[in-house]
Formats: C-alpha cells, structure tokens, sequence
C-alpha cells in the first residue's frame, strides 16, 4: 500500500462556502455518514440561528432542515420551527408552480418530437429522496441531443421564454456549448442542456447520446423521464464538482443519494464514465461528496474515487476548472480543442468561435483572446 | 366516486402537504385532511374516506364540498 495520499481530485475548499457545523449535519441528515458533524446537543442559540437561517436559505436546505426538526434531531424553539415550516413550505410551494411549467415545456417537446430527459432538481426530488418535497429546486432542467437542441429551444421560445445569452451563431451552443438558459413568463427558469457541464469535460460527455432509456418520474398527474442511475450519477457528479452550483452543499447531497446501497451498479457507472471519457468527474464526485457529507469511505465506489489516479490531462483538466489565475483562459481553450473528438470538430469549433459572421478583426480578436475568449467559448451558456 | 383532480399538483412534506390547485393557489392540509389526501391515491367514495378518516361522515362530507370548491377534487362515475 502507497504511503502517499493524493490531493483531492477536486478542492472544493474556497468554492464551497464556510457554513457552520449543523449546517453540515444537516446536508448529510439521513444518509449514513458516520463522519458527518453531529446536531448540536441541546437547542440553537440566537448567534448560531442567525449562522444557521442564512445558510440553510442559501443551500436550499429548508426540507432537510424541517425534516431534522420534525423528527426531533435539531431543536430551535418553537417560533423558529415555526419559521423554518414557513420557509420550506413557501419552497415547495415554487416548487410545484415550477412542475406546472415543465409540464408545459414537456407537452410542448411531445408534440415537436422533441426527446428529453429532466435533469437535477425534479429528477432528484422525485426519482433519489424518501420524500421528494425535502429536496427544493429553483429551475427546470431538461437534456435534449444536440440535433434537436435548437428545435427545443425554439419550443420554449414559443412557449414565451425569453434566451438570457445569444450565441456566436446559430447553432453553435447545439454543437458545442453546455446549455442555455430561457425565462418562462412569470419569471421562472428553464435550462436546456445538451451536456452535463463546462469545459473539456462537459464537452467530451457531449459527444455522446446522454439520453439512454428513460426512468419514470411521477409528478402525480403527468410522466417525464429522467437519466437512468448510472447516467444521474455521473451527470450528479458534473454538477456537484464542475457546475455553477458548486457553492451548494444540495448537488453533493444527490451524489450522496444515489451512493445509498443498490441504487447504481458500481461496474456498469464506470465503464459508462470511461466510454464517455469523464472518469475523473465521477471520481472527483464520489470524492467529495464522502469527504464533504461524511460518508462511509468503503463503499466499492468511494474507495474506486479514493483510489483513482487521474492522468496528467485530467489532472489539469480537473484543476482549471475552478482556477482563475493567469493564463487560465489559453489553457481552457486549449483543453476544449482537446476534448472534441476529431480534427473536423477542432476545426469546426475555432471557426465558430473565431471566424463567425460578423466577428471581431484580427487584431481584436488577439485582445479579446487574452481578456477571455476562452471563458466566452466555454460559456456561450 | 371522488378523485384527485388531474391537474391538481401535490407535494407531502415533514410539515403538511401541499397542493398547487388549478387556480395557482396553495392549499395546505395536516393532520387528517392530508390523511384523507393520501387515501385518494386511487377513485374512492365518501363511505370509505368515512372509515378512513374514524367515521365521523359530517366532517369528511364538509372537506370534500371544500376540496371540490377549490378545484382539487373531481366526481367520476362509479
């Protein structure tokens, strides 16, 4: 056995916010984690309830909160219980109106031919957690192919969403991008994805059918399909290390869920992350999710993460991710070109991102390269 | 016989459970209210809501004319 511990595949330390303790036990309330911080012994004080409602309102933990109050675990008074069962219940209030949304969105892409899966939150609640209404969620996320992309984003285009960024040409998200973000009216939140995430990673997933066979979400009137476990896990992995939403404890908490014994088949989640050539995220995922929850550190998967060694590529890959050093940008443009799959697709990505109608001159294009095309490129929402 | 309304949009939490009604209002029920919710998992009549709910036909009459103004519950055929 090596004497020397690897660095984590991901630090999310600077990423994550510091929240107190009981924040923490929180997050990781009902799993098997035997390392997660215990509730405190007795009720919460004034100064740690200040601490505590701001965290628990920025994690979106209001349902795990309410459940460790309900079944007696956190103590808080009963004024302050009473706040935290008004600002859970207001969540899933959103929440269902959010539902009501998808159901639109989802008849829309029924009727364009349009096949989807739902991704993170509804897919979470409904698919991973004892009771979906403990896991609250802000948007509807949906992943459809890259061939009908621009045909879904017209759907919800026509359902009165209105496209938060442009892109450098038609199509260019559809090939090469991650998503792209619409509000519905009303102000509610719709993400299309084509791919699980930012960057090389994100864009080697997406060469990929992601969709695979579908698994029922009942939304107790209507049907969607999310991922398949195996597929979730990898796609929870990409959003709990790789998304915007790193600075929630929640995305983590997914990966937590479908780590529960049964839920995936170790062998088959990893051999789909290598066809997909995204191991290290699923590595980097399973990681932090233990380290951050508390988890039990020998389950075949956490010690599969524990033991990963990452390539060289990866490990670069892995570590620009979240850095915002100096020539940072060149080095994601750089991974993106190593990440499509064929000199056709390279060439096809520099045009796009270069030579698109209407583009910049030379000499700009030199400036704006050194001022952040790359985080443009990767971007393109 | 009674159901659900098809477009009614429902969530159970530690707390109550709540419902999304047709008209975008949230109704909150705890206690046998979401018990009774529960039981109408499947068409049901206000006889067996009755024996669900410990038998006191009145109330179980007067939560589903409320339920029903609301939107939340449809009359099928038996």
């Amino acid at each position: 056995m090596s004497a020397v511990v690897r660095a984590p595949l991901i630090d999310l330390e600077g990423v994550l916010p510091a929240v107190p303790p009981v924040v923490r036990a929180i997050a990781a309330y009902g799993l098997e984690a035997p390392h997660a911080p215990p509730f405190p012994g007795g009720a919460v004080d004034d100064e740690e309830w200040t601490a505590l409602w701001r965290a628990v309102d920025e994690q979106r933990l209001w349902g795990l909160t309410s459940a460790a109050l309900a079944d007696g675990v956190l103590v808080v008074g009963e004024r302050r219980a009473a706040e935290v069962v008004a600002g859970h219940e207001e969540a899933v209030a959103a929440c269902l109106r959010l539902d009501r949304q998808l159901e639109a969105v989802a008849a829309g892409f029924v009727a364009a031919g349009v096949e989807f899966r739902v991704l993170k939150g509804v897919a979470a609640a409904c698919c991973l957690y004892d009771q979906p209404g403990v896991r609250l969620y802000g948007d509807v996320d949906l992943l459809v192919r890259g061939e009908d992309f621009d045909r879904a984003a017209g759907v919800v285009v026509g359902l009165g969403g209105e496209r938060h960024h442009g892109e450098p040409h038609v199509g260019f998200v559809a090939r090469f991008g991650k998503s792209a973000a619409f509000s519905l009216p009303g102000g509610w939140e719709v993400d299309l994805h084509r791919t699980f995430g930012l960057g090389p990673f994100g864009v080697a997933a997406g060469s990929h059918d992601l969709l695979g066979a579908g698994w029922p979400v009942d939304l107790r009137g209507f049907e969607v399909e999310a991922l398949e476990p195996e597929p979730m896990l990898v796609g929870a992995a990409f959003h709990a290390v790789l998304g915007g939403d790193v600075r929630r404890l929640l995305p983590l908490r997914d990966v937590a869920e479908l780590l529960r014994p049964g839920r995936v088949d170790p062998t088959t989640v990893v051999a789909l992350a290598e066809r997909w050539g995204v191991t290290a995220v699923l590595a980097a995922g399973v990681e932090a999710a233990t380290r951050e929850l508390g988890l039990a550190s020998d389950s075949v998967l956490a010690v599969w993460a524990g033991e990963y060694e990452p390539s060289r590529r990866e490990r670069r890959w892995l570590d620009d991710a979240h850095d915002g050093g100096p020539g940072v940008e060149r080095r994601r443009v750089r991974a993106l070109l190593e990440a499509l799959p064929s000199a056709t697709d390279r060439l096809a990505f520099l045009r796009a991102t270069f030579w698109y109608p209407g583009a910049p001159s030379m000499a700009d294009r030199v400036v704006r390269f050194s001022r952040g095309i790359g985080r443009r490129a990767q971007r393109s929402d | 016989m009674i159901e659900r309304h098809p477009s009614a949009r429902w969530r159970d939490t530690p707390s109550s459970l709540l419902i999304l009604g047709p008209d975008d209002d949230v109704v909150r029920l705890v206690g046998p209210g979401r018990q009774l919710w529960l039981a109408l998992d499947a068409p049901t009549t206000l006889e067996a809501m009755t024996v669900e709910a410990g038998g006191d036909a009145e109330a179980v009459a007067e939560f589903v004319t409320e339920l029903r103004a609301l939107g939340l519950v449809v009359d099928v055929p038996a």
